[in-house]
């Protein structure tokens, strides 16, 4: 039951929303409409004269989750339309977001003249362009000759009818932001501990053959601004997916968390309690501006005094948009005696940046399954980049499946924060809680995650969503692993045991 | 206290432009007030960080000015005396009373000038960084707030800022005294604001400040897509935001480019622009290569360039200020640039082409 409701968390995600569904139950009797017709009958004109024609077609539908988004799709379509204006085409947009182009497939000698925008080069340079998010199983393009491929062309044409119509994702805080007026007053007034999530890392230990959960030593817990409180309407969802506005309310949180926080430590509330009596790090994500406040200065008072152990993590986009408050802010973490760490960087910002030149203690590399299978070329450039970094001072953000765990101890990383580990946490807390009998995993980890009381109100143990759990109990119960597998790796659960 | 009447900022200008042609010695010192760390923001801190400068009006032919956010420029002929060594004694004694937890360099809070040779990186401070306000304006004093940015977006969204709009050269230095490469276009921030919103820091909230200036890009590149503007044009290169790119507006001005501007576009994008979503970075950069633009990166320092790897971000040239850093220590950029990217030193007068030539730079720019 638990791990049906993992299933369902992960399968509500954008990946589903995007996806064709070939054998549909409505398939066999869906009609083409729309763009879908106008293919079909431009298909049919074009092969009543096949020869030294092509068609291409652009599965953005393919792409990984968030893609395709809204300029994805523009601007690919803009590329198309420039290449079908020079070789007497046209470009069909379908409606699961996928663009086929139909035109004139030029000599050779053209081809040199055209360049990268040539019919025949194009699929190379949307390739590239696409790589951050290309498809699972890497066909962005199909290309077909007309007067040799006419029926497989015919065949993808005719298919087309049984798409899932393509659902707009956020643009890119294109809109208004008259919308996120009352969200900023919200902000400044509502609870501090609503607007905050937290979440434990942990430092998987050596130990190939011992279970999983026997070797998950707790590392820091970071408590972070709850997205969701500031996206719950979708116009504001919007004007966020603009990252200088959602760094906007980040920073006018910072100074409200940090006053909070240090009376948190001083009179031993719920947000600090459970991780200074478990000598846990807690980290705390901070803007510069926020780093060289005077709450912070009072907040380093109150945190030395409380003996508990403090990191800070920073985004590199704050570093590198103003590297000299970044100097002082670090300067100032270490004499606070704080920990820096390096946050938000992605598969790609990994091989773009040099983190280890701002001496952090950690580094959060997300999570993403173009780690795994990127191009050979991408690959080395990946571990090259991990190699410089060391893989100690990594921390595999994000970790929301066995393959992350997985992909992570094959460079070296042993350091995990994500879902996945919070389903374990959850699992080990479930086993040894004696109120736990009528409460799903995903309630939880729900719970544990938020330090709101109105959520965690239906907890019959609330102290202990706050103490990193005994893995050792879960793993002699045997409670954890099996349930804990996404659906997908449900046939292998024991695959960690024998990394 | 300073009791001569200062002069404003743009008397300071006047006399770095004459300083600059006579060459005439002198020396000049910034005290940046705004940069003073938050246990010493208040007023009465303001007024101790002035008086501890007082003494530099006894210098001979010492001038005083007025910047905006509460800068104070001395400037003074260059001969013995000692006020300067007791100005700077008494700003580091201002500074001793931090906690220990909030030390702050006295580096920070003052910039000395070696005129007319440094008279550029003056200039630029002061045209640049909103300097210009003088004592005579009201002194902006609240930052950009989320309200003033909905009603400025909205403002902008029909304004004519075509009068905004200003052009500085990018030159090759080829042995004379430099020929143009490129025009780079840019919007006159400040000058906006202070028709806009005249009581508004706009730079004061720097997330905010970043939304606001999209609203430039997307005006700029209106204006730019009417019929007039790119026909009789030559290279050109624009500060756009990231964003920018992917949005409609340049697709418009991307239909619009003659042929024979396609391959002579520069984009200049800042770092921050690049590191907040690195995957929508590459993107939009194989867009516009697929197009013929070339990219640049803006504030480029060795501080930054030792974070971002523009070699793997595959940028054709940077912004490299001309500064006191810089010249203490020209090889500070060394190996941090790879072959393929070229440099372009900004902030350059003509007393500093010199320097820029023995240094290997080909591309300058003035402030």
């Amino acid at each position: 039951m638990n791990g049906h409701a993992i299933t369902n968390y992960r399968a509500a995600g954008p990946a589903s929303s995007v996806r064709a569904s070939p054998h549909g139950a409505s398939a066999a009797h869906a009609l083409p409409t729309g763009a879908e017709r106008v293919l079909m009958e431009a298909m049919e004109r074009a092969l009543r004269a096949p020869r030294g024609k092509m068609a291409l077609a652009l599965h953005l539908s393919r792409l990984r989750p968030p893609a395709p988004r809204p300029h994805h799709i523009r601007i690919a379509r803009a590329l198309m339309e420039d290449t079908a204006q020079r070789y007497g085409g046209q470009v069909f947009p379908l409606r699961n977001g996928d663009l086929v182009l139909i035109c004139a497939a030029p000599g050779d000698e053209a081809r040199g003249q055209m360049g990268q925008a040539a019919p025949t080069a194009l699929p190379a340079s949307l390739a590239r362009m696409f790589g951050a998010s290309a498809p699972e199983d890497g066909k962005l393009t199909t290309v077909w000759r007309l007067d040799g491929e006419a029926e497989q062309f015919r065949a993808f044409a005719t298919r087309r009818r049984d798409d899932p119509p393509y659902e707009a994702s956020r643009d890119d805080g294109c809109g208004s932001i008259a919308c996120l007026l009352p969200l900023e007053m919200s902000v400044s007034t509502a609870a501090v501990p609503d607007l905050l999530a937290q979440q434990d890392a942990i430092h998987l230990q050596p130990g190939r053959h011992l279970p999983l959960t026997a070797r998950l030593a707790p590392l820091y817990r970071e408590l972070t601004l709850v997205r969701g409180a500031l996206t719950g309407h979708p116009e504001a969802a919007e004007a966020l997916a603009d990252p200088y506005l959602f760094r906007h309310f980040a920073a006018g949180l910072d100074v409200r968390m940090l006053n909070h926080l240090q009376q948190d430590l001083e009179h031993g509330g719920q947000l600090t309690r459970g991780a200074l009596r478990q000598k846990l790090r807690l980290h705390l994500n901070l803007t510069l501006q926020g780093i060289v406040s005077p709450e912070f200065a009072r907040f380093v008072q109150t945190a030395r005094s409380s003996g508990g152990k403090f990191g800070i993590e920073i985004s590199m986009m704050a570093a590198a948009a103003d590297p000299d408050m970044m100097d002082y802010a670090r300067r100032l973490l270490d004499m606070a005696g704080f920990l820096l760490v390096v946050d938000e960087l992605d598969h790609v910002g990994l091989t773009m940046t040099r983190p280890a030149a701002l001496q952090p203690a950690l580094v959060k590399l997300g999570w993403s399954p173009r780690l795994a299978d990127a191009p050979h070329d991408v690959k080395m450039a990946i571990e090259g980049a991990i190699t410089r970094i060391g893989p100690e001072r990594l921390v595999l953000h994000h970790a929301d499946s066995e393959a992350a765990l997985l992909w992570g101890q094959a460079h070296g990383i042993m350091r995990f924060q994500g879902f996945f580990l919070d389903a374990v946490q959850a699992a080990a807390r479930i086993a040894g809680c004696h109120s736990a009998r009528a409460c799903t995993l995903r309630q939880c980890i729900t719970r544990a995650a938020s330090l709101s009381a109105t959520v965690r109100v239906g907890c019959g143990n609330p102290g202990l969503l706050d103490m990193a759990p005994d893995y050792r109990a879960a793993a002699t119960s045997g409670a954890a692993p099996p349930a804990l597998l996404p659906a997908s790796n449900q046939n292998a659960p024991h695959a960690l045991r024998t990394t | 206290m300073l009791s001569a009447r200062p002069d404003s900022a743009e008397a300071l200008l006047d006399l770095l432009r004459k300083t600059e042609l006579s060459g005439t010695q002198r020396r000049a010192l910034l005290l940046h007030t705004d940069r003073l760390p938050p246990a010493l923001a208040k007023q009465h801190h303001q007024r101790l960080a002035r008086d501890a400068i007082a003494g530099l009006a006894l210098a001979d032919r010492a001038q005083h000015f007025e910047l905006s956010r509460g800068r104070v420029a001395i400037v003074w002929r260059q001969r013995g005396g000692c006020e300067l060594e007791t100005a700077l004694a008494a700003l580091d004694h201002l500074l001793s009373d931090l906690p220990q937890d909030q030390a702050f360099p006295p580096g920070q809070l003052v910039t000395l000038y070696d005129l007319p040779e440094q008279a550029a990186w003056l200039m630029d401070e002061i045209a640049n960084r909103g300097g210009l306000a003088s004592h005579d304006a009201p002194e902006a004093v609240l930052p950009l707030d989320l309200a003033v940015l909905v009603r400025l977006e909205q403002a902008l969204a029909q304004a004519e800022i075509s009068r905004f709009i200003r052009w500085r050269p990018v030159l090759r230095l080829d042995g004379g005294a430099g020929a143009p490469v490129w025009l780079e276009r840019y919007v006159a921030a400040h000058e906006i604001a202070a028709n806009l919103c005249p009581d508004r820091r706009i730079k004061g909230n720097p997330w905010l400040f970043r939304r606001l200036t999209r609203s430039f890009d997307r005006r700029m590149l209106s204006i730019l897509t009417g019929p007039q503007d790119l026909r009789d044009s030559g290279p050109f290169a624009l500060n756009l935001n990231l964003a920018t790119i992917l949005a409609p507006e340049f697709l418009r001005f991307d239909a619009a480019l003659p042929t024979s501007l396609r391959g002579a576009v520069t984009l200049n994008l800042l770092a921050a622009d690049i590191l907040a979503d690195p995957s929508t970075f590459t993107f939009a950069r194989d867009f516009v290569r697929l197009r013929g633009y070339k990219l640049l990166l803006r504030q480029a320092s060795a501080a930054l360039l030792s974070l971002l790897d523009v070699g793997a971000a595959e940028l054709d040239y940077v912004h490299v200020a001309y500064t006191p850093d810089l010249v203490a220590n020209p090889d500070s950029l060394r190996g941090l640039l790879p072959e393929g990217t070229t440099p372009v030193l900004t902030g350059v007068l003509p007393s500093a082409v010199a320097w820029a030539r023995q240094h290997g730079y080909e591309l300058v720019r003035g402030p």
